[in-house]
């Protein structure tokens, strides 16, 4: 990887540049300034977690499970808009950060710890602050942590035509897709175009929840086994259901991401 | 408190809420260090997960770990965007969100004596040269040591020190221009 053509080398700096062996002022404007470039997630940056969980939906490990898939959706939308409500308070504290939420620590780099490589301030107590929230260190080094996925592989987001075109459309209907996002693209594509959108998605909906197994409450669809006695039937409509064809769609070699 | 091992281990056996849990947490430090590289962030974040999840089943570390792993990936398709857009950008201020005081061109001193939305530092930040900015922002919001952040850019742990501290004394001196910094 040859990312730092075009980059400017340090060489480049101009010469009155300070020298790294110069500590920095403990500066509270920079602090502060520091401090809200660590805030907690904003409302804008976290706007596509629904298609971001369908996206994992169609292309997790495992079969697609559609029903855990809008409860998942659902439980993330009710803890995003809590954390939302939050986001103001913790913005107003100034020390509220993305370890706010979720598991404790997300940033373990702390403002000390910052302020003690890059300041001269003195060391929290943990030397090693990539790993000083968590006692345990990771099992191997960043590089062997890492799995070496398809680099050259092209993105494609989620195939709209699949098993995620539920959830895709769920997060449509709801008002969670962007209409940059690639899943936004793909579901229009499956759908013939945007205008055809809102069709699409209530189509599916509604095909989907007629393929939900019936709950023991529907005594009256409990006497029709032929429609709802098959859910692992039911659960692929003919016209959506072509994971494996789905699972292909970057033969071509063309890079559909936006440009 | 769920541990960031287990949440990992529930992503990896496929459960969407645990994944959304990671995503949560890690998407935001995502966006904002792809700020520092690409004006196309949204869709590089979407590629950049797309890539996680197909690979997360392989994953082994810690929350980091993880973190370096995502900005490793968004980096590399940040390139890949740069390569088949045009050149780095240097990201116009039209383009930037608008930031809450509705100023196109802060007076950063003055700023500083308000409050700062994570929207405005993030864009300060942004806006320093582009080494800076990368090892400000990874080492500052990402939280990632100096030897992570020199495998994800490809430079030296000393260039990558140089460069955070470098960047730093620039955020310092324009939060401060009215006093000359002095040691």
């Amino acid at each position: 990887m040859s990312a730092s053509n075009g980059y400017p080398g340090e060489m480049n700096n101009p010469p009155d540049e300070p020298l790294p062996g110069q500590p920095t002022p403990d500066s509270a404007p920079l602090r502060d300034l520091l401090a809200a470039a660590r805030g907690a997630g904003t409302a804008a940056e976290l706007a596509g977690a629904e298609a971001a969980i369908a996206m994992f939906a169609a292309h997790r490990p495992g079969s697609s499970r559609p029903q855990r898939m809008r409860r998942m959706i659902s439980s993330l939308t009710a803890s995003l808009a809590g954390k939302l409500a939050l986001t103001g308070v913790a913005a107003a504290a100034a020390t509220g950060g993305l370890a706010a939420a979720g598991f404790a620590g997300v940033l373990p780099a702390s403002l000390q710890t910052v302020a003690h490589d890059t300041l001269g301030a003195p060391a929290p107590t943990a030397t090693h602050p990539g790993h000083a929230a968590h006692g345990a260190k990771p099992t191997g080094d960043l590089a062997s942590a890492q799995p070496q996925p398809s680099v050259t592989a092209s993105p494609v987001g989620p195939d709209a035509t699949g098993p995620a075109a539920f959830g895709l459309c769920t997060a449509y209907t709801a008002g969670g897709l962007s209409t940059h996002s690639i899943a936004y693209r793909n579901l229009a594509s499956a759908a013939g175009g945007a205008s055809g959108l809102q069709a699409y998605c209530t189509a599916v909906i509604a095909k989907h929840a007629a393929s939900q197994p019936s709950d023991a409450g529907k005594p009256s669809d409990a006497g029709k086994p032929s429609t709802a006695g098959k859910p692992s039937d039911a659960g692929k409509p003919s016209t959506a259901g072509k994971p494996s064809d789905a699972g292909k769609p970057s033969t071509a070699g063309s890079n559909p991401s936006g440009h | 408190m769920t541990s960031f091992a287990e949440v990992l281990e529930s992503a990896q056996s496929g459960d969407a809420g645990a994944f959304g849990v990671l995503w949560r947490e890690t998407q935001p430090i995502l966006l904002r260090y792809l700020r520092t590289l690409t004006t196309e962030g949204e869709d590089v974040a979407s590629e950049t997960w797309l890539q996680v999840v197909r690979g997360l089943s392989r994953f082994r570390g810690g929350e980091a770990a993880f973190r370096a792993w995502v900005c490793t990936i968004g980096r590399c398709r940040a390139v890949d965007a740069m390569r088949a857009g045009s050149r780095r950008p240097e990201i116009p201020v039209s383009e930037l969100p608008e930031p809450l005081t509705g100023a196109t061109a802060p007076d950063a001193a003055a700023e500083a004596m308000e409050h700062w939305s994570t929207d405005r530092a993030i864009q300060l930040i942004a806006s320093l040269p582009s080494e800076q900015a990368e090892a400000v922002m990874l080492r500052v919001v990402a939280g990632l040591d100096v030897a992570s952040v020199a495998k994800i850019t490809g430079r030296s742990a000393g260039a990558v020190r140089v460069a955070a501290h470098r960047g730093l004394r620039r955020l310092a001196a324009q939060l401060e221009p009215a006093s000359a910094v002095t040691l």
